[in-house]
C-alpha cells in the first residue's frame, strides 16, 4: 500500500495526546487508521506507542480487582482444550487492509479512493491522489482532520509534508496545499465532517466525492 | 498498591509455560491475577458487569491461544494483556473493526534496534512505571486515567472536566514526561 519508509524517517509526528488516544482505543476508526499509516513509516512513534502500552499495562495492574464469579475460571479451564470458536470476522485482524471503496477519478492521474463511512457517525476515510504540482482548491475544515502522506510530498504554507509525515488540522484552519513538482502525492485522510469549500468548483467536486 | 509487589518475571514465565507446554496451572495463576483487574478496566469503559466478566474471560483465553506470540523482551505481560483487552473491547463493545489491531499486525516483526531489552529489563521497567504512576500528582493521574480508562478522546475529557483542552494536553504532557525514560522514548 505504501512506498518503502523514508531513509531518515518522517519529521512530522502525532502529538502525545493523539498517540495516547490511539493506544487507549478512544480514537475513532478512521482516525486510528491514519495514525497507523504514520506508524508504518515511523520507528520513533512505534517506540512511543510501546511505551504508552506499557503505561496502559501498569494502570491495569494498579486497578482494584473486581469480583469475579468463580464459575468464570471453571468455564475458562474447560474451554482450554476446545478449538477456538469461530466468530464471524470478529476480532480477526484486518491484515493491513482498510475498507476502501472504489476509486473515483477526477482527471488523469488525479483521483480519490473513497472509503466507506468508517463506523458510526460522519467520519470519512479516503486516499487522495494528486499529480505533481497540483494546487488544491482552497478549503477549510469543519472538524478535525488527520493526514498521513503515503507517497510524494506537498507544501502547506511554509511547511513541506513528505512520505510518512503526519498532519493534524482543526476547524480553525483554512489552507491551500500544493503538491511538490517532482512527483504525484498520495495521502490517507480522515476527516470528521465534510470540508468547507469556498469555491463553486469545490462544491461540485465535493458533491461528486462525498469529501 | 499490592500489584506493585507482584514479582513481574513470574508473570512472564507463566505465559512462557503456557507457550512451551500448555501448562494449565500457569493459566490458572494468570487468570486469578489478571482477570479481575481486566474486568475492572472494562467496567471503567462502561461495560455491564456480566459483559465485563465475559470479556475478561475472553482476554485470558486469548492469552492461552496466543501465548507463543508473546515476547517478554518486547512487552510486560500487563502491557500485552492491556492491548488484548483493548482490542476485544473495541471489537465487541463498539462493533467496529479495530484499526488498532490492524496496526499491531502490521508491526509484528521489528528490527532488533527497536527491541534492545531483555525480559528482565522489561519487567523492571514495568515495576518502575507502576511506581511512577502511583507518585503522579492527582491532577495528572486523573488525566492519565481518564485517557486510558474513559473511552474518551482528549477533547471530550476536557469537556468532562470543564477544563480548556490546552490544560488537559499539558497535564498529559507533564505526566508522560515523568514516565518518559522509564519506558523507552515516549515522544
Amino acid at each position: 500500500m505504501t512506498t518503502s519508509p523514508a531513509k531518515y524517517g518522517p519529521t512530522k509526528h502525532p502529538t502525545d495526546a493523539v498517540l495516547t488516544d490511539y493506544v487507549s482505543g478512544s480514537l475513532r476508526q478512521a482516525f486510528s487508521a491514519v495514525v497507523a499509516a504514520h506508524l508504518e513509516h515511523c520507528a520513533d512513534c512505534r517506540v512511543a506507542v510501546s511505551g504508552l502500552e506499557a503505561i496502559g499495562g501498569a494502570l491495569i495492574e494498579s486497578l482494584p480487582a473486581g469480583d469475579m464469579d468463580a464459575e468464570r475460571l471453571i468455564e475458562a479451564m474447560a474451554a482450554l482444550d476446545k478449538p477456538e470458536p469461530k466468530r464471524a470476522q470478529e476480532g480477526k485482524p484486518t491484515e493491513g487492509r482498510v475498507p476502501f471503496g472504489g476509486e473515483l477519478w477526477l482527471s488523469p492521474g488525479m483521483g480519490i479512493r473513497r472509503a466507506r463511512r468508517a463506523g458510526k457517525g460522519k467520519d470519512l476515510l479516503y486516499l487522495l491522489r494528486l499529480p505533481a504540482g497540483q494546487i488544491t482548491l482552497p478549503h477549510g475544515h469543519n472538524g478535525v482532520e488527520f493526514t498521513t502522506v503515503l507517497k510524494g510530498a506537498y507544501k502547506d504554507g511554509d511547511q513541506i509534508f513528505a512520505a510518512g509525515d503526519f498532519c493534524e488540522l482543526d476547524a480553525s484552519c483554512d489552507h491551500q496545499p500544493q503538491v511538490q513538482t517532482d512527483g504525484e502525492c498520495v495521502c490517507m485522510i480522515a476527516s470528521e465532517r465534510p470540508m468547507r469549500t469556498t469555491t463553486r468548483i469545490g462544491r461540485i467536486v465535493q458533491a461528486l466525492t462525498g469529501v | 498498591m499490592p500489584a506493585a509487589r507482584r514479582d513481574e518475571p513470574d508473570t512472564a514465565s507463566l505465559v512462557l509455560r503456557i507457550a512451551e507446554r500448555q501448562d494449565k496451572e500457569a493459566f490458572k495463576a494468570l487468570f486469578v491475577s489478571f482477570a479481575p483487574r481486566v474486568k475492572t478496566y472494562l467496567i471503567r469503559h462502561g461495560a455491564a458487569p456480566d459483559r465485563a466478566e465475559e470479556l475478561a474471560q475472553e482476554t485470558l483465553l486469548t492469552v492461552w491461544r496466543k501465548a507463543t506470540y508473546y515476547d517478554p523482551a518486547r512487552a510486560s505481560v500487563a502491557a500485552w494483556m492491556f492491548t488484548i483487552a483493548r482490542n476485544l473491547r473495541i471489537d465487541t463493545l463498539r462493533r467496529e473493526k479495530s484499526a488498532v489491531a490492524y496496526a499491531l499486525t502490521v508491526h509484528e516483526p521489528e528490527s532488533s534496534e527497536e527491541t534492545p531489552h531483555t525480559a528482565r529489563q522489561t519487567a523492571q521497567e514495568a515495576g518502575r512505571v507502576r511506581k511512577a504512576i502511583s507518585e503522579l500528582p492527582p491532577e495528572q493521574l486523573q488525566v492519565i486515567q481518564l485517557s486510558f480508562f474513559g473511552d474518551k478522546a482528549h477533547a471530550e475529557i476536557a469537556e468532562q472536566l470543564c477544563l480548556p483542552l490546552g490544560t488537559v494536553k499539558s497535564r498529559l504532557r507533564l505526566a508522560l514526561a515523568r514516565l518518559r525514560g522509564l519506558v523507552g522514548d515516549l515522544a
